[in-house]
């Protein structure tokens, strides 16, 4: 299997401040799950957006797909990015778009394919997400869910080899984040498509069932299976599953 | 000497004019990439076009009679009893078609296009829809700035003409409706013919030229600061009315100094400079 990214001793500070990420080294096989947690404002979006090429890096190497990120012109990096999809924390749709346009948007930008050919592709991805009825409406007018998993076929649309989401589950009731977390995982399995998912849920790691990092004071600890990762001696790791426990017992509470 | 004009070339790049400037090329320079699906592209900016032009033809036109008449009725009243009757025509092509013509349609265009762009954009910059673009491959330069750069500059001129015109005939009309009202009013028994033959005889090369060239350098200059504006909002939502404020007044000044330079071929001309 080869490498879809390759991370090595990435560093990085916003202006001003000390550094967020203080040497990141991760690699990524073709089809497999990487969950990054941690805390809020440990750099989880951060190293999103790093990878993505929203933010530049003050140190280190970034391959995506076999490319080394910095030496590509910006539309060398634009063709890279036909092959990533991003899911944002907001769903980030074009707000005077409806979802089809929104999700057609790359193909017919990149002209990926005949009109009929968009046509159909779009068709399936919003079928595969379960929002085929809504694909008329404009974003605003839709619940957050709806949006979010507008957004997610939006990212795997171009057929991608890699899909990065930013907290796909924030702000869903249990329901929706139960849908979506199945609809991500099948998504996967279909497509054999790697995914970076960087969430501070715990529990939506264990779902996914890949390998999990975490990412504490600017570093990424090995990445591992969930139950390794619950036999781990760190303090912090120890911590967020004591979260989990808590959050547990509060859905076990009847009301 | 290349380090002096690489830092020359940075200096300038921080300035205001100097990122409009690279705004501008960009936008030009991503526009004409023949890449990516073109068809989409020129849909885009005919969209655009939509907007800025046809949907703010009736205000224009609305303004263009008020004012048409307006001049020519004060200069066909006022101006014989001053012995300057025969200047009517000057009158006519210096503020219509010089100068007012091209200044109230960009004013116009600053104040609905400028301001819904530089909304429209902060907005999208704050929801992270531009970041998401980005994520998509899409150049939002390509996708949102040179429509409205193109679209703007090409809107500003047809509506710029239209302007002139519906001043030049419209008012026309609208005078010799007063007429009727007011038919011992000095001047405005003035035939058709001669009114047209007074108008097209003050009318120079020049005039014409610098007629056409206004509305497409203030249609640039609206775009761009507009667009720029929008596209520099950071996260906060607090900075998109600022932005759109800025923008328009900005667009104002930058128009007027625009226009002031326009004068300058006509000062050389008499031999004020």
């Amino acid at each position: 299997m080869s490498l879809v990214v390759s991370v090595r001793n990435l560093r990085f500070a916003y202006p001003g401040q000390d550094d967020l990420l203080r040497g990141v080294t991760f690699h990524l096989q073709e089809g497999r799950i990487l969950v990054i947690c941690g805390l809020s404002g440990q750099g989880k979006s951060t190293l999103l957006r790093l990878l993505i090429g929203l933010e530049q890096p003050s140190g280190g190497l970034i391959r995506l797909l076999g490319q080394d990120t910095a030496s590509l012109t910006e539309q060398q990096f634009n063709q890279v990015k036909t092959q990533v999809g991003f899911v944002f924390q907001s769903p980030a749709l074009i707000a005077n778009k409806t979802i089809w346009d929104n999700v057609a948007l790359p193909l017919i930008y990149h002209n990926l394919g005949d009109p009929e050919e968009i046509q159909y592709r779009v068709d399936n991805a919003l079928e595969m997400l379960l929002i085929k009825e809504y694909q008329h409406q404009y974003p605003a007018r839709l619940s957050l869910g709806i949006q979010k998993r507008a957004s997610v076929a939006r990212a795997m649309i171009m057929r991608p080899k890699l899909i990065l989401m930013d907290e796909p589950t924030a702000g869903l009731d249990r329901i929706s984040r139960s849908v979506l977390l199945a609809l991500i995982e099948n998504i996967r399995r279909i497509n054999r498509v790697a995914m970076i998912i960087v969430t501070h849920d715990l529990s939506a790691a264990r779902e996914l069932d890949g390998e999990i990092g975490v990412l504490k004071d600017g570093e990424l600890l090995e990445p591992m299976g969930f139950d390794q990762l619950k036999n781990c001696q760190d303090s912090f790791v120890e911590f967020l599953f004591r979260q989990l426990e808590i959050e547990a017992m509060a859905v076990d509470k009847p009301a | 000497m290349v380090q002096v004009l690489g830092w020359m070339g940075a200096r300038c790049r921080q300035t205001y004019g100097g990122q409009l400037a690279e705004l501008g090329l960009r936008a030009v320079v991503s526009g004409l990439r023949r890449t990516g699906n073109r068809r989409h592209h020129f849909e885009q900016v005919v969209t655009q076009f939509f907007y800025t032009g046809v949907e703010a033809l009736p205000l224009v036109f609305f303004l263009a009679l008020i004012l048409g008449s307006a001049t020519i009725l004060q200069s066909a009243t006022v101006m014989p009893k001053f012995g300057a009757g025969d200047y009517f025509g000057n009158v006519m092509v210096v503020v219509i078609v010089r100068e007012v013509g091209p200044l109230f349609t960009a004013f116009l265009i600053a104040g609905r296009t400028g301001s819904a762009l530089s909304t429209y954009l902060g907005n999208m910059k704050v929801q992270s829809e531009i970041d998401a673009l980005r994520t998509l491959g899409v150049d939002p330069i390509r996708y949102l700035v040179f429509p409205a750069f193109a679209a703007t500059i090409a809107a500003l001129f047809c509506l710029t003409v239209i302007f002139n015109l519906a001043a030049i005939f419209g008012g026309f009309f609208v005078v010799k409706v007063l007429h009727a009202f007011a038919a011992n009013a000095t001047g405005l028994e003035l035939p058709f013919s001669l009114y047209m033959e007074r108008i097209l005889a003050s009318m120079s090369l020049l005039d014409g030229l610098i007629g056409f060239a206004k509305p497409l350098v203030f249609g640039a200059l609206v775009s761009l600061i507009a667009s720029h504006h929008g596209i520099t909002v950071g996260g906060d939502i607090r900075e998109v009315p600022k932005a759109t404020t800025s923008g328009v007044v900005n667009s104002f000044v930058a128009i007027i100094l625009a226009d002031s330079l326009f004068a300058l071929p006509f000062l050389a001309k008499l031999e004020l400079l």
